[in-house]
């Protein structure tokens, strides 16, 4: 019997989704095939790496974290320091207009303190084409209004349910929101705390969309890690031990198909940024990374 | 198909202040109101029946006897309660349900064999569900020798191969539709059921009804023997009277993996050509699913 | 691409006469299948039709094992490409790199590093494999020197043997003994024949090394030709993009084609692909989600190690089972007689991210876990797990009762609606409601719970 390469090629595609504005916009998704598959597909975009700021940390990080190709701000807290929903907007819009690069906005996670916040941030951060979210079945219909009229993108975020995922990505587009200004957000949890069930989702996801062609979950993945993997207490009690805890996190998840990865450590994000740009060479001459 | 009626359930409010207070009408009603609908077994689902199981089973059979002709399919996991209600029923009854557990092989199997009923046997063992259609075919085939051995026959099994909801497991759904297609090679002269409105739990009220008839379609042709049912749903009676041909071979179009013009259909084709393709693990499942193209 | 009942019931004889044990003939067939009965279990097969029985129920990838004893390693018998199609079995072996040309100390140490990195997570002992033995010195007699030293006092460890030099991989072998089945690395186009005969004699598993899966598939049917069926692949993948593409290849290869060259499980070498330590880590991270048998690294850290453990542990857990821990009172921060007490679920995320966060509280506590057969607060409850009644009959048999002095329980928040029936059950005890997920816990602890 004859080796022949069992080459696939799939009837679906991911879309592209473009955050940001202007020159300083990136796209993210739009494969034909599975992560790392330049054999028998198209990646036209690698993994884009985000670094996570909250607002607590905001100032003595920016240094390191203008760097990073997007900004995710963290809004989980805010609310503990006393600010109201203005100031809050107000100071996300300040942030967002200074750094340059395309920003995500994660909000409080909390869906009746997001109906209200998120919109608001999204009015006052107008035309920047943030990545917004979490948006969730409870909050959809006044966040995604907004979004639309102030020309931003959605994280929609449901817990490793890919049935539920597909539902909500329904219920936007119903809203008026196309599928190329949509992030799914399938819960990312860390490595020893129930990564294998974010994997297996993205991983089925990711099936749905190329090999079913399933339209509503051809959106691209994003794993917000950083703050799961750092809460852990293997990080915790040992920085290096946190760095691969959050790198192998990161790298499981890219291989199972996430398109976006919200980081928190700077060494991390050096450390994965190393091993895309040594080992997702180009190396078959197809169009690729 | 065999039609199972099952619309007399404790878990119905009516139904257990009716049962608690002893008043027969409104169980009655339901049993004359299924019994027209044209139903072929009554199921009388009394539940774990803890507390009184026997005087209730005893009192709910007397009760539903006088009003329909019917046979019974006794529902409960009191063997106790079984017993009482299979020693006063006039026709050949059937018990549902026994399984592969121990204990359901130590109190139930026998009371079959000694009241010569039917006995509904599903494939959950001590393991639990077993995943796919093999696993189900190794546990039901243990479970059919230990009924052989205590002096069931074949023809008195009737086996639920367990059907998990649509919105859980798809392919558990699939893997249900190999199993029996196996059956009969499996156990040659073996029944089959099915709770069949499980399938469609976790999917919104309005959505159950065309889910729950396009299966029966399909595992009408694998081989399903009978199910148990909404009794008053008038459009999965008519389909398994066979008075809508039309929608019936379009969901077999869709388990042959035809293509399908769905332009030239009527909405009401359509979604059962949409609601096939869910179940064939086709389309993934989302509870929008008749709303897309 | 696992065999189906369906697909061998028509070679049985099809009369049903039940001398298998089995009611019917496909009831058989579906026992084959399985792997729970064997051909020779029906007496009327004729020999051609139980030969291609034999064949058919081969698995599409063999399993192969490395090392003797309790501590061998097994690998391959994958049934997917996907972890949730089914499970993947059989999780790949950690093997730490040591070569002749490191000094005793260097080699003394990486032998008791390998002894002592052993990690205990919900109740499993998790610890590297196989130790690689790479000759690089030149000189023969170190090599087999090294090799010697391992064989007696690493006796219970599995070993990858390594040399290009054909000669002192087959002295290295005599050396360390065939019987103790070490992995002979690497088979290539140039000494294939040579280890071939010499095998012959004295089997034992081998590793195969070419340019690309193409060129590894050209040797093993060679060997297989042979007779030697004992191997793992090495297609030399360059970095992560290449084994990805090899590693996948080999296995839609075996799975979905049912092509025999290439079903086998294979080794992955992240210690020659880079240099940088974090960065090796990383690429035996992705190696162990995408399919490697066996994972060689240059080198074992208790921070390094122990991450990629977890996830083997992870990426290798049955997704059709949820993960569990036992039942018990677990004591955490070194609990007292005031210590307050929690009760949750043996759900292993669950017990994870409670004593997790118990922990970082530094509060002394204790941790009821109930065994509600790995469901979560949640599904516990809704199946009747989780409820007044069995809470309260696991707090009387826990023994946590004894252990303190007041009668103060924690409940999850999500079932603060049984309050009031569990303080019927348990009338000695005051119920409170503790936080709904566990990042409150510490808030809960810090604060002192409020009796
Ligand atoms: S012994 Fe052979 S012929 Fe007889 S039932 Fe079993 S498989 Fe069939």
């Amino acid at each position: 019997m004859a080796y022949e390469a069992a080459i696939e090629t799939y009837s679906g595609k991911v879309e592209e989704v473009t955050i940001g504005k202007g020159e300083d916009s990136l796209r993210v998704g739009g494969e034909t095939t599975l992560p790392f598959h330049f054999f028998e597909g198209r990646l036209p975009n690698p993994p884009k790496l985000a670094l996570e700021v909250s607002h607590q940390r905001q100032l003595d990080r920016s240094e390191e974290a203008f760097k990073a190709e997007i900004i995710s701000l963290q809004l989980l807290g805010t609310d503990a320091e006393g600010k109201d929903i203005e100031e809050i907007a107000a100071m996300t819009a300040e942030i967002v207009r200074s750094v340059g690069v395309p920003v995500i906005v994660y909000g409080t996670g909390e869906p009746e303190r997001d109906r209200e916040l998120l919109p608001k941030v999204a009015e006052a951060c107008a035309g920047e084409g943030l990545l917004l979210g979490p948006v969730k079945k409870e909050n959809y219909r006044e966040i995604a209004a907004a979004c639309l009229k102030y020309d931003h993108r959605l994280i929609a975020q449901t817990p490793l349910d890919v049935n539920a995922t597909k539902q909500l990505n329904i219920m936007l587009t119903k809203e008026g929101i196309s599928t190329d200004r949509i992030v799914i957000d399938p819960l990312s949890s860390a490595l020893g705390y129930g990564m294998e069930y974010s994997y297996s989702a993205m991983e089925r996801i990711k099936l749905a969309a190329l090999a079913h062609n399933d339209k509503m979950l051809q959106m691209p993945i994003i794993a917000n890690i950083g703050g799961e993997c750092w809460k852990v207490k293997e990080a915790k009690e040992d920085d290096a031990q946190g760095v691969l805890w959050e790198g192998i996190t990161a790298l499981c998840f890219i291989l199972a198909g996430a398109n976006i990865l919200i980081l928190r450590s700077p060494h991390t994000y050096k450390l994965i940024q190393q091993i895309l740009s040594k080992h997702l060479k180009n190396y078959d001459n197809r169009e690729g990374y | 198909m065999i039609l199972i009626g099952e619309n007399i359930n404790i878990m119905v409010k009516v139904i257990s202040k009716a049962l608690e207070e002893r008043n027969p009408e409104p169980i009655q009603k339901l049993a004359i109101a299924q019994t027209e609908a044209g139903v072929d077994f009554l199921d009388l689902n009394l539940g774990p029946a803890r507390k009184d199981g026997e005087a209730q089973m005893e009192w709910l059979v007397r009760t539903v006897q006088e009003a329909s002709t019917l046979p019974l399919s006794l529902d409960t996991t009191n063997p106790v309660a079984m017993e009482a209600g299979l020693a006063i029923c006039r026709d050949k009854a059937l018990i549902n349900s026994a399984s592969g557990k121990q204990e359901s092989i130590e109190k139930m199997l026998p009371l079959a064999q000694k009241y010569s009923a039917g006995v509904i046997i599903s494939v959950l063992n001590d393991e639990g569900i077993p995943s796919d259609a093999a696993g189900r075919a190794e546990s039901i085939m243990e479970t059919i020798s230990t009924a052989n051995e205590l002096g069931i026959s074949n023809e008195d099994i009737w086996v639920d191969p367990i059907l998990l909801p649509v919105s859980v497991d798809q392919q558990q759904v699939v893997e249900y539709m190999e199993f029996v297609k196996m059956l009969a090679d499996l156990a040659p002269g073996v029944k089959s059921t099915v709770g069949l409105s499980n399938l469609s739990n976790g999917t919104p009220g309005e959505l159950r009804g065309i889910l729950n008839r396009t299966y029966m379609i399909m595992i009408g042709r694998c081989g399903q023997y009978s199910a148990i049912v909404d009794a008053f749903d008038k459009e999965l009676i008519s389909i398994n009277k066979g008075e809508m041909t039309g929608i019936t071979e379009l969901v077999h179009k869709v388990m042959d993996g035809e293509d399908i013009d769905t332009a030239s259909l009527s909405s009401k084709e359509r979604d059962y050509v949409k609601t096939a393709a869910v179940i064939m693990g086709k389309v993934l499942y989302s509870h929008s699913w008749l709303e897309l193209d | 691409m696992a065999v189906k009942g369906t697909d061998i019931k028509d070679k049985l004889p099809g009369t049903n006469c039940k001398e298998c044990g089995m009611p019917t003939c496909f009831g058989f067939a579906m026992k084959l299948a399985s792997g729970k009965a064997e051909p020779d279990n029906c007496p009327y097969l004729d020999p051609q039709v139980r030969e291609e029985l034999e064949d058919l129920l081969a698995p599409p990838m063999k399993l192969v094992t490395i090392g003797s004893g309790a501590q061998a390693v097994s690998i391959g018998e994958e049934e997917v490409m996907f972890r949730h199609e089914k499970t993947f079995f059989h999780a790949p072996g950690f093997a730490l790199l040591i070569s002749d040309n490191e000094t005793e100390e260097e080699i003394a140490g990486k032998i008791k590093r390998i002894r002592e990195l052993q990690f205990d997570r919900v109740g499993i002992n998790l610890k590297a494999d196989l130790l690689a033995l790479h000759f690089t010195s030149g000189e023969v007699a170190r090599y087999v020197a090294l090799v010697k030293k391992v064989a007696t006092e690493a006796s219970d460890i599995g070993v990858v043997l390594i040399s290009e030099d054909t000669e002192a991989l087959l002295k290295a072998l005599d050396a360390y003994g065939a019987e103790k089945k070490p992995l002979l690395y690497p088979v290539t186009a140039d000494n294939i024949v040579k280890i071939t005969e010499y095998i012959k004699e004295k089997p034992t598993p081998v590793g195969v090394k070419a340019g690309s899966v193409e060129e590894v598939a050209a040797l093993t049917a060679k060997l297989r030709a042979a007779g030697i069926e004992e191997i793992v692949l090495d297609p030399d993948s360059k970095n992560l993009a290449e084994a990805v593409r090899d590693q996948t290849l080999i296995r839609r290869a075996a799975l979905k084609k049912g092509f025999r060259p290439l079903g086998f499980p294979s080794i992955t070498f992240p210690c020659f692909m880079t240099e940088e330590k974090q960065e090796e880590v990383l690429l035996a991270a992705g190696l162990i989600a995408k399919y490697a048998g066996i994972v060689v690294l240059s080198n074992m850290e208790s921070h390094s190690i122990f991450p990629l453990l977890v996830e083997r542990l992870n990426i290798y857990t049955d997704p059709r089972r949820p993960m569990t821990v036992e039942e018990k009172v677990y004591e955490i921060n070194e609990p007292d007689k005031n210590a307050p007490v929690i009760v949750t679920t043996n759900f292993a995320l669950t017990y994870f991210a409670v004593s997790s966060e118990m922990e970082i509280s530094k509060v002394p506590s204790y941790l009821c876990i109930q065994d509600t057969e790995g469901l979560c607060v949640l599904a516990a409850w809704s199946t009747g797990k989780f409820t007044a009644d069995t809470i309260s009959s696991y707090i009387k048999r826990s023994g946590i009762a004894d252990k303190i002095s007041h009668r103060n329980l924690i409940i999850p928040g999500y079932v603060a609606q049984i309050k009031g029936e569990l303080e019927e059950e348990l009338p000695d005890w005051q119920i409170i409601v503790g936080a709904r997920e566990a990042t409150g816990i510490p808030a809960m602890l810090k604060l002192g719970v409020k009796y």
